[in-house]
């Protein structure tokens, strides 16, 4: 072989080496896009179990053969698509990937799928199996504030009747009902940090817009936080060797507000937003920290019966609270 | 004052009312998605035009099918029973409701207590398709914004 035909063998050897490491970087960038393609709605509906395994399959992935295989989350995906699609229960992809709420997983991210094992008994899944996967970024484009001239009218089940929930078309500050509960809560955290920075205890005031250390500091910001608010509400840092005492808290939609509000050392919010999901009558909770997620946990009760309370009264709540949201403004002017 | 010749009023009157007929067509045009879009079936193309969605809006009430199966949404639009059959069952992934008025309509997802809108702007009905100018979104624990892309949405059934 001349030396010219062996310099194109080895450059074609190359090319082809490249593309088959080139495949996992491909398969990410699709979920990244501009901001456009990211808000763009069909990333934001359920993808079919069959999408998914197409998916999968575009990543070279054999669903008859999960082992530690590793699969990037796509946008549209649920966890409980993926279930549907691989066979493995929501619970062991949770437990495998070390998910605490399964509401917290993103476009992009990278799952291992494993058929193998199993999950512990005392292992319980917080979240929404079928909510699509979130963006790892906030994905603002052009105006803070937005305007929805023609909106209709929305039943939005909320369990804190102190949050607003609006689609008033004709409002030019119109915000989401998270959006507005990040808003108005977000001036009370401000409060929540001067207070704590200047008042209340030194420890917290050098750190006040930090994340806590551990879960023991966790416990400490929280536990004063709750006085803050006038909450008869104590927290201590989880331990191991009392796991078998301790329930999960269910936080709901409220993790990620809870996770982002000890991030930036908002413990009154964070501590509201906890409190929210207890018993009234709960005086002790116990909290756990890692990674940057918040695990509120609760003694267990004799009866057990707590925690199903807790939901039932959580609907009922939802029910209670949901408000009818009116649609208005006749005007049809586009706001762009 | 010179006058016009015959030829040139025409001329002008002529290109008067081409003007006159394509503003008129695009403020029709403009205003006919609150009249075109209930009880049908759209197929929805997304901003880079890779992924479809399918859309099953209600005749009489304001509950739209949005998803990613085709099937699902054309068997939606067969009849009421079957519409709110399909309607309840996809719920657990959120349910949809949308308003068209003027030249917007706006989709609303509600899943676990949180909103989220996409409101589409200057939606020109053509025939079997409708054209989008830009959209408004706000989508919960996500963000918001406007984007100003073309987005198409086509008569199914």
């Amino acid at each position: 072989m001349t030396s010219k035909k062996q310099l194109s063998a080895l450059l074609m050897s190359a090319v082809l080496a490249g593309s088959t490491f080139l495949v996992p970087v491909v398969m990410a960038d699709t979920v990244n896009g501009s901001v456009e393609e990211q808000a763009d709605i069909t990333n934001w509906v359920a993808n079919t179990p069959q999408q998914i395994s197409n998916n999968m399959a575009m990543q070279h992935i054999n669903t008859n053969d999960l082992n530690g295989t590793k699969y990037i989350v796509q946008w549209g995906d649920t966890l409980s698509g993926i279930s549907a699609a691989t066979g493995i229960s929501v619970a062991k992809l949770a437990y495998d990937n070390h998910i605490q709420n399964i509401n917290l997983i993103y476009a992009g991210q990278t799952l291992i799928l494993n058929r193998n094992g199993n999950v512990p008994e005392n292992y319980h899944v917080v979240g929404d199996p079928n909510q699509v996967v979130i963006s790892k970024t906030t994905i603002n484009h052009g105006p803070k504030n937005v305007k929805f001239v023609v909106s209709p009218k929305v039943t939005v089940n909320n369990d804190n009747s102190t949050n607003t929930t609006t689609t008033n078309n004709d409002s030019d500050n119109d915000q989401l009902s998270t959006n507005n509960e990040t808003s108005s809560d977000e001036k009370e955290d401000n409060e929540s940090t001067n207070n704590s920075s200047t008042s209340h205890h030194q420890k917290s005031s050098t750190k006040s817009s930090k994340a806590p250390a551990d879960a023991d500091d966790l416990a400490d910001d929280l536990s004063n936080a709750a006085d803050d608010n006038d909450d008869d509400l104590s927290f201590t840092k989880y331990d191991e060797d009392d796991a078998d005492n301790l329930k999960a808290v269910d936080l709901d939609d409220d993790a990620e507000a809870i996770n982002k509000a000890v991030a930036k050392g908002k413990f009154k919010k964070a501590e509201r937003l906890i409190k929210k999901h207890l018993d009234d009558d709960q005086k002790d909770a116990v909290v756990d920290y890692k990674d940057g997620e918040v695990t509120v946990y609760t003694k267990k009760d004799s009866d057990d019966s707590t925690s199903s309370d807790h939901d039932s009264s959580s609907d009922q709540d939802q029910n209670n609270d949901s408000q009818q949201v009116d649609s208005q403004d006749d005007n049809d002017e586009d706001d762009d | 004052m010179k006058m016009w010749t015959r030829k040139k009023k025409i001329s002008i009157s002529v290109l008067i009312a081409i003007v006159v007929i394509l503003v008129g067509g695009y403020l029709f045009g403009t205003h006919q998605v609150a009249s075109t879009v209930p009880g049908h079936v759209y197929q929805y193309t997304s901003v880079n035009g890779n992924n479809k969605l399918y859309m099953a809006f209600s005749k009489n009430t304001d509950q739209v099918v949005v998803t990613a199966d085709k099937d699902k949404a054309l068997k939606a639009n067969a009849n009421d029973h079957d519409f709110q059959t399909i309607y309840n069952g996809e719920s657990k992934n959120g349910t949809w409701q949308y308003l068209a008025k003027g030249s917007h309509l706006t989709l609303s997802k509600s899943q676990s207590g949180k909103n989220s809108r996409w409101q589409y702007n200057r939606v020109l009905v053509l025939g079997k398709k409708m054209y989008a100018g830009s959209f408004t979104y706000q989508i919960a624990n996500a963000g918001q914004g406007v984007d100003r892309k073309n987005t198409t949405f086509e008569q199914l059934r």
